[in-house]
């Protein structure tokens, strides 16, 4: 494997905007309100960017196609904006462009920005209309929760868990997930809820009940990059570097060979293992202080403690249990809530995640703040158990 | 003019006082940049009020430039029947650019640099019978050629 880019790339600024649903702004608006945050950080003047990567996924409810929403929301300087679009992994994806501009020399300073709008459709659930015209045919009827919960159900089987033992600690994730977002302000659901809430909630699809499926949301988070070296002329002292980012698509084996058994996202662990490799993380337990997982449901975070080699396999519901990833953990996992309760404007989670990160790393995130985190991971799984797009970030304090 | 047999094409375009149309935008209440259409908050990344309040633009304007749409654009584009029409960007006094169908004239007699006023006229009639009322833009009286 080539180098990559281990701290050849410094985060300078970085702004998220309020998730939610919010009826008061536009796509251009939660753009503005992250961009405001972020070039404020960065401390710098808009016309200091040379090249911006925008990702959005749903196009059709959130901005319209190509560059042009971010160029125009944002008044660029006429500078390259490239749209990308990797489905759940969509906000990465703009990261990895900005960040490897900056790492290839081509600019000196790159915006990433991820963005969606889409509580206007008036549906809770993600917009149905974006699958192309052959996928009903050849998955019929798939839902995202339906798609998800036979994770569960294969989880359960292949580690002779009972269900109720691990729906027990699927409700312990979103237990934590909410105790986590009453404490972040820019979260979009601050509730409080029990563990028997979340065990007794009305099904959605077996065996997830409402409590174990995130939601959608409105919002914005961006990232302004440069290097290490322009980062320190800048007069910055704490500085946050990307380590690795790492992206692994499915090739089509887990959805049409019973090879993969249905319990694991095999891109995730491919992805993981590039991305340590990447960073020089030798033993991620000892190492992560904080990581932000793609939690769309609890059984989803649940696997990935395996998939990112955190937790043995058939290990992951007792160590969830346990507390390992609580704030208090030793790993704390979704300290801003997560997709669970911080939100999910798909577009824009990635860069939300790395947010959270960039936050914690600094010693900014308030009422959340962990003691002296040195190290995080943010990861995205696009798409479904079967057929995904898995992405990797590790962030971490540069040393002077 | 709205009446019980009309209805807007989109609610919040326009609005009619006092037998007046004019078209409905906002304002910062900070930096006084103009939108149309109307929206919820200042959106100007360089301004760091958030309020915009509806406000009422034109009603007149100047012809900036123009040209005759000569095929029938796909759905949803609602005017029925459909004849060749022309349609141009129209400078109001705010300082915003608006395009729009261009009414009041044939086709091809625009001028740029006329004074224009906006008028509502019917787009199509509804299954209830109400005529869809739509904002157009048309050459001041005494200009038209």
């Amino acid at each position: 494997m080539a180098h990559g880019i281990r701290d050849k790339v410094a985060i300078l600024g970085m702004g998220c905007s309020r998730f939610g649903e919010r009826w008061d702004a536009g796509p251009d608006d939660l753009m503005v309100e992250a961009f405001k945050e972020a070039l404020a950080d960065a401390g710098l003047e808009r016309d200091r960017i040379e090249a911006a990567w925008l990702g959005v996924f749903y196009q059709e409810q959130s901005t319209s196609k190509s560059g042009l929403p971010l160029s125009m929301a944002l008044r660029l300087p006429n500078v390259p904006v490239t749209r990308v679009e990797n489905l759940c992994a969509t906000g990465t994806e703009a990261l990895r462009g900005a960040a490897y501009a900056v790492a290839a020399g081509a600019c000196d300073v790159a915006l990433a920005m991820g963005v969606e709008k889409l509580k206007d459709t008036g549906f809770a659930g993600l917009p149905e209309r974006t699958k192309g015209t052959f996928e009903d045919l050849w998955q019929p009827g798939f839902t995202p929760p339906g798609a998800f919960a036979q994770l569960g159900a294969a989880y359960a089987a292949k580690h002779g868990l009972p269900m109720d033992e691990l729906k027990r600690a699927m409700a312990h994730v979103s237990w934590k997930s909410h105790e986590n977002a009453a404490l972040n302000p820019k979260a979009h659901l601050r509730n409080r809820i029990t563990v028997e809430q979340a065990l007794n909630a009305p099904m959605v699809a077996y065996p997830l009940g409402t409590y174990d499926c995130c939601g959608v949301s409105d919002g914005a988070a961006c990232a302004i990059v440069t290097t290490p070296e322009i980062a320190r002329s800048l007069g910055k002292r704490d500085l946050v570097t990307i380590k690795a980012l790492q992206l692994a698509p499915s090739n089509g084996v887990e959805m049409g060979h019973a090879s993969w058994d249905g319990a694991h996202t095999p891109t995730t662990r491919i992805a993981a293992a590039k991305a340590y490799a990447e960073a020089g993380v030798q033993d991620p337990r000892a190492e992560l202080s904080l990581i932000e997982v793609h939690d769309c449901f609890s059984i989803t975070e649940l696997v990935l403690m395996e998939d990112l080699g955190l937790s043995e396999p058939g290990r992951a519901a007792f160590d969830v249990r346990d507390g390992r990833y609580d704030r208090d953990g030793a790993i704390p996992c979704q300290v801003d809530g997560g997709l669970k309760c911080f939100g999910h404007p798909v577009g824009a989670s990635g860069l939300r995640m790395v947010y959270e990160v960039y936050t914690q790393l600094l010693g900014r995130a308030g009422a959340r703040q962990l003691s002296s985190p040195t190290l995080g991971l943010t990861h995205n799984l696009g798409g479904i158990p079967n057929r995904n797009v898995a992405s990797i970030s590790i962030l971490g304090l540069h040393a002077a | 003019m709205p009446t019980p047999t009309s209805i807007p094409v989109v609610d919040g375009l326009f609005d009619v006082q006092d037998g007046a149309p004019a078209l409905v935008g906002a304002k910062c209440t900070a930096c006084g940049t103009h939108y149309f259409p109307r929206r919820a908050r200042c959106s100007n990344p360089a301004c760091n009020g958030a309020e915009a309040a509806p406000v009422r633009l034109g009603p007149r304007g100047v012809l900036y430039s123009w040209s005759v749409q000569a095929y029938r654009p796909p759905p949803l584009f609602g005017m029925d029947p459909w004849a060749p029409y022309a349609i141009g960007l129209v400078d109001l006094p705010e300082g915003v650019r608006v395009m729009a169908m261009l009414t009041g004239a044939p086709p091809e007699a625009f001028q740029i640099g006329s004074p224009m006023q906006l008028r509502l006229e019917p787009l199509r009639v509804d299954a209830d019978g109400r005529e869809v009322l739509t904002w157009k833009f048309a050459p001041v009286a005494e200009h038209v050629a």
